[in-house]
């Protein structure tokens, strides 16, 4: 059939006219969003996509909007339903007129949205980021670090503008304790598309001074609960999940843990909170320092007391010994010296000089004796008792040995052994040729003196 | 001994070993004395870390400041 030429605008209003006569009604389209603006007048527009179910390759595309009447109301429903605002790469569910405008093409009006379908793809995708860093061998790997025990030099990754920053450096430094904290701020975005790249550069940076620091902090500066979709970002977390050192979160929010938390060494909730746990760290070794200062105090008070008590009971017991040693031995010199001169003057005169050398040595003997043993009274505390007791024993040896000696020169033990003494004109006999027949002989014994003839 | 470049959790140990040691009463009068002295000289050290200010840590901080801009 042959036709006039439409003009163009002709054409389109035919599509417009089939579209709307063959797709009445709204339909619920599960899409991806995969651009996301809201301009000036409060209308939100948006790009969404299908991709493949294997590989990232997009098998359809198309406009959408939000009439700014309608977005009043689907965003802080979807928001407090979800915990997140509507944002790019998420998966959504939306009721949807199909549009055409001859000038402005085709176009999604999208009239309602199902949070609920947005829920569990996040929990699904969620969890499959968490299965792939299980896989990977990762995810436990950052806990696995040992937190020292004096978190001292921190990295912070955070917006250095942040109210949340702002917050843990006031709680850290203004702690009421004086403590000290090193903190080095590695400024990142926490929000939006830039923040895997921001966030895995900061680690990067931070990496390459990893001797110098003790953790890692990463805290989002307050502001929206929407957002937060970067740290359940892979890449993020396979970062935290290798970085070198604990990292502790402070993201501030109060719903579900993000991914960042879940791999992190420490999850907190805000910023604040991490402060007061590293002040709390802090508190801990103090404490631990103050006990162990005391513990030290009182183990040495204790100590020192109980070896004090020692040293006197030793002294208590020790010195009536002495003493008593002391005195024997004393009275046992003098009794020999008394012996000895009452023997000696019972001796000719010619053996008094022997016996004077022989009281003499002994004098100096004792003399010395009293000497060693003051001086070892006067010995160490520690070695008291031992020497004190080897010294006693030593002692004694040389009383016995002194005592022995003498016994064995005194001429009257000599006598009483059965040995005899004769003398001829009151000299001893030493020669019997010395003697003539006929001599008047005085010998004597231990019981007395007998007199006798030679023939 | 306490060095310098000890870490607390090192000498808060340190220190826990001698208190072991003087506890179980092994130790000679004199040795006593000695550990006695190096204990108290870590606890100083674990203390100074919570507390002092460190000129050669804030020093690198500087450096890496001054890095960071370029």
């Amino acid at each position: 059939m042959e036709t006039q030429p439409l003009s163009l605008y002709q054409l389109l209003g035919q599509v417009k006219s089939s579209i709307k006569n063959n797709l009445p009604f709204a339909f619920w389209v599960i899409a991806e969003i995969s651009e996301l603006k809201v301009n000036y007048s409060g209308h939100c527009y948006l790009e969404l996509i299908e991709k493949e179910t294997t590989g990232e390759s997009i098998k359809a595309k198309a406009r959408a909007t939000i009439w700014s009447t309608a977005f009043r109301m689907i965003q802080p429903y979807f928001e407090t339903t979800t915990g997140t605002g509507l944002a790019s790469g998420m998966k959504v569910m939306v009721k949807v007129t199909a549009e055409f405008h001859e000038l402005y093409g085709f176009s999604l009006n999208i009239t309602d949205i199902e949070p609920s379908y947005t829920i569990g793809e996040m929990a699904r995708q969620k969890q499959e980021i968490i299965n792939r860093l299980v896989a990977d061998g990762v995810f436990d790997m950052n806990r696995a670090r040992v937190m020292p025990e004096l978190p001292r030099r921190i990295a912070v990754i955070s917006s250095r503008t942040a109210a949340g920053f702002g917050d843990f450096m006031k709680q850290l430094t203004g702690n009421p304790f004086g403590y000290k904290f090193y903190v080095k701020l590695f400024p990142a975005v926490m929000q939006g598309d830039e923040a895997e790249q921001s966030i895995v550069a900061a680690l990067d940076h931070i990496f390459s001074h990893e001797q110098f620091f003790d953790v890692v902090v990463i805290i989002r500066g307050g502001g929206a609960q929407s957002e937060l979709n970067c740290f359940n970002n892979y890449w993020i977390a396979y970062h935290i999940c290798q970085f070198p050192l604990p990292v502790l979160t402070g993201i501030g929010h109060e719903q579900d843990e993000t991914i960042a938390d879940l791999v992190a060494h420490t999850r907190l909730k805000t910023p604040t909170a991490v402060a007061e746990h590293l002040v709390g760290m802090y508190r801990i070794a103090d404490e631990r320092i103050n006990d162990l200062s005391m513990a030290l105090t009182d183990t040495v008070q204790s100590l020192v007391n109980d070896e004090k008590n020692l040293l006197e009971k030793y002294l208590l017991t020790l010195k009536p010994g002495i003493d008593k040693y002391l005195e024997r031995g004393g009275g046992n010199l003098r009794m020999l010296g008394i012996r000895m001169n009452a023997a000696a003057r019972r001796l000719p005169v010619r053996e008094h000089g022997a016996i004077a050398r022989m009281n003499d040595r002994l004098g100096r003997f004792s003399g010395e004796f009293l000497i060693t043993a003051s001086h070892k009274v006067m010995l160490r505390s520690g070695r008291l008792r031992e020497t004190s007791q080897s010294f006693l024993q030593q002692f004694k040896h040389n009383l016995e040995m002194l005592d022995k000696q003498n016994k064995y020169q005194d001429p009257f033990h000599i006598l009483k052994r059965g040995y005899s003494v004769t003398y001829y004109n009151g000299k001893v006999i030493k020669e019997p040729s010395s003697v003539p027949s006929k001599a008047d002989l005085t010998t004597r014994l231990a019981g007395g003196i007998l007199k006798s003839k030679t023939n | 001994m306490a060095k310098k470049n000890m870490t607390y959790s090192e000498a808060v140990t340190a220190v826990e070993d001698i208190l072991r040691l003087i506890e179980t009463g092994e130790l000679d009068v004199d040795e006593l004395a000695e550990k006695v002295k190096q204990a108290s000289e870590l606890l100083k050290l674990c203390k100074g870390k919570l507390f002092r200010t460190e000129k050669e840590i804030e020093k690198i901080l500087k450096e890496m400041d001054e890095e960071h801009k370029e």
